[in-house]
């Protein structure tokens, strides 16, 4: 007839619960991993998933750029030839 | 905007459409006015404010040109102004024996930030747009112009077709294309203290700049290029001439002993090529 010792029915539980902790960790990890893995796939092949990263909708730094240089272009002058029919005073 | 607007090349229609385009924009845009939008912005100064789409244009482009000119025209420079007395239009403000009040710091166009038409700027920011305003009025009243003309106000021009123009301390040219603009400190300047002051505040230090110059002239593809570049130059002092001539801008300087002091692209395109 079979005995149950009290120190190793313990010993048993504890290992049982150390493979419990283990198993869930790498389901855990595996869930992690498969989401990660189906996001990136996701982003890769379906069509609603952006591929770059989110920008504003507004005109390329370079082109704001030579609006604004061109916004102090200079204008066009000449020498009078004519009588003067207007002045340019402090203002 | 406190100065004589002349029209020229415009009929009676054209002339009233222009008047009112100006009464308009003083409408909105007058630091003097306390129903003007500009004047419930800057009492908004902390909190978001949905601005209308004008005044979202105008400041836009105030701030693209202050970027541009490294911050020297700064359009938050309105608190340092009403600090030093300039509170109320210019043809009535005269001199005052009270003292100006406490130096107020500008707190630089990079403190505003304008997302679409939603403001928000620091608590005591007081924009003062109306550098920028004027001129461009100027610019929008001559593309009204059917034919050959100019609009001036108090001496910002843009003109329609070739027109020559008189400049400050002697000499004209002809503007072919775009506007030409003089800044200086010889007209709007007013008295607290026995302190004189001026209205071209250097960002750097809140106070009325101390330039070379008593007078700056520039020439802009219109008169918003004109008018910041002349400014800019001004505020930029020895280096004025420099500043233009990196950007290919034609200036001519006046010093306070009469000099006059024209830089390269001034010279080679106006054909003004001995000081005066």
């Amino acid at each position: 007839m079979e005995t149950h010792q009290p120190g190793a029915s313990r010993a048993r539980i504890a290992s049982a619960h150390r493979r419990a902790r283990y198993a869930k960790m790498a389901l855990g990890a595996a869930g992690v991993a498969f989401f990660a893995a189906g996001m990136s796939l996701a982003h890769g092949n379906v069509a609603g998933h952006s591929r770059r990263q989110a920008r504003p909708l507004a005109a390329p730094k370079r082109f704001q750029k030579a609006v604004r240089r061109d916004a102090l272009d200079a204008g066009l002058l000449a020498p009078a030839q004519a009588p003067p029919r207007a002045t340019t005073s402090v203002s | 905007m406190g100065c004589e607007i002349v029209v020229a090349g415009a009929g009676r229609r054209k002339a009233d459409a222009i008047a009112q385009l100006f009464a308009d924009r003083e409408r909105v845009f007058s630091r003097f006015r306390s129903d003007s939008e500009l004047t419930t912005v800057n009492a908004a100064a902390g909190r978001p404010t949905v601005v209308s789409p004008a005044f979202a244009e105008m400041l836009e482009r105030s701030l693209a040109l202050a970027a541009e000119t490294d911050g020297l025209v700064d359009p938050t420079v309105g608190g340092a102004l009403a600090a030093l007395g300039y509170t109320r239009d210019f043809a009535t403000l005269g001199d005052d024996p009270a003292p100006a009040g406490p130096l107020v710091p500008v707190p630089g166009w990079r403190s505003v930030a304008l997302a679409g038409r939603v403001l928000r700027m620091p608590a005591r920011c007081t924009l003062d747009l109306n550098g920028v305003v004027k001129s461009a009025t100027v610019d929008a009243a001559a593309a009204l112009l059917d034919g050959d003309g100019f609009v001036s106000a108090g001496g910002d021009l843009a003109v329609c077709g070739p027109v020559a123009v008189t400049l400050p301390g002697g000499g004209a040219v002809t503007v072919v294309r775009g506007g030409i603009a003089t800044s200086g400190t010889t007209k709007r300047r007013w008295r607290r203290a026995g302190t004189t002051h001026h209205h071209l505040i250097d960002p750097a230090t809140g106070r009325p700049a101390a330039s070379p110059w008593d007078a700056v002239t520039a020439s802009g593809v219109t008169c918003v290029a004109a008018d910041v570049a002349a400014r800019a130059a001004f505020l930029a002092g020895d280096d004025g001439p420099g500043w233009l001539d990196r950007r290919g801008i034609p200036g001519r300087f006046a010093a306070p002993d009469g000099t006059i002091v024209m830089n390269r692209a001034w010279a080679g395109m106006a054909g003004e090529r001995t000081c005066i």
